[in-house]
């Protein structure tokens, strides 16, 4: 466990770059996605889900990602798995399981990159079927899109 | 894809409005939610799930929020949809479905507004039978408490 002070100020307190560092830096890269994807088999990069930026040294970033996604082939024992890649290497994983064939579901992940280097990053999202044979598809439309943020929340900590 | 270059300070800067205003400003509006609601059909207005403010000029906003569904009968195929609406109009949408009858699911989500007018807006989460013909509901249906929330931060100024 790592806990932080959040800073506090005073009334007359001279306010010093140290003082800003201490706070968050709010939303550093986004991508709103509405291109559609169909016939996902095997884990594949999804379109328009990258991000490329050089975050400042020393800071916590959190990565929000919404896909909306359906099963279009049944598969038994089938999950569908999205995965967080960092500069070509996997970084986080997680699974959804879709019960019906044809039906939209929205899934919403979040992860941190603790300490990331103060050099330029690729962030990518990538998807599909992981223990059989489903097929899957991206299902944007309307008001309906794909998103994938950073956030730089604050400063490392130990 | 749009990114932002954060400021570069250094010891014996001179602090300016234009370095505070590119901070985030938190957390500005929220509310937590412990009452249930039934018989969802038909689009209808999710109760505490809406938010009315007044946001500064060129900002960014992320609208958070997490919601227990429930569904009566299991249907083939179904869906419940809960929709985000900005004074009126639906600016983002979510979907989830049951496996199980009279079970639940999370639907959390979040959704960017980027750049609203100074000027009061309101924020609401509507939920509606999406595919199917099941009968949904928000809040706990069983004995453990799962209060739901909306949330909106000010995470920093438009790009």
């Amino acid at each position: 466990m790592r806990v932080a002070s959040a800073p506090l100020f005073t009334d007359g307190q001279p306010v010093a770059v140290s003082d800003l560092m201490d706070l968050p830096g709010g939303l550093i890269a986004y991508a709103n996605v509405t291109t559609n994807m169909t016939g996902i088999t095997t884990i594949a990069p999804l379109t328009g889900f990258s991000l490329t930026f050089t975050p400042q040294p020393r800071r916590i970033l959190r990565i929000s990602i919404r896909i909306h996604v359906s099963k279009t082939a049944a598969s038994s024992s089938d999950a569908w798995v999205t995965q967080l890649v960092k500069d070509g290497i996997p970084a986080d994983t997680w699974h959804t399981l879709y019960g019906y064939t044809g039906v939209p579901e929205s899934t919403t992940v979040q992860t941190l990159d603790i300490n990331p280097t103060s050099v330029s990053h690729t962030y990518t999202v990538q998807g599909g079927s992981i223990g059989s044979t489903g097929t899957y598809a991206s299902n944007y439309a309307g008001t309906v899109i794909g998103r994938f943020t950073i956030e730089d929340i604050g400063p490392m900590f130990v | 894809m749009a990114t932002r270059t954060q400021p570069t300070w250094f010891l014996g800067y001179d602090i300016t409005d234009t370095d505070l205003n590119g901070l985030p400003g938190g957390a500005i509006a929220h509310n937590e939610v412990v009452a249930s609601q039934a018989s969802i059909t038909t689009s209808v207005a999710l109760t505490g799930y809406s938010l009315t403010i007044t946001p500064p000029a060129s900002r960014i906003l992320k609208i958070s929020f997490c919601i227990f569904t429930t569904i009566g009968t299991l249907t083939t195929n179904d869906s419940m949809t809960i929709a985000l609406q900005k004074d009126g109009s639906q600016i983002d949408a979510w979907a989830v479905s049951h496996h199980v009858a009279s079970g639940g699911a999370t639907c959390r989500g979040f959704a960017l507004d980027i750049n609203p007018t100074n000027a009061s807006h309101t924020y609401a989460l509507f939920g509606s039978r999406g595919i199917g013909t099941a009968t949904y509901g928000t809040g706990s249906a069983f004995i453990f408490i799962v209060p739901g929330f909306i949330l909106i931060e000010d995470v920093g100024p438009s790009f």
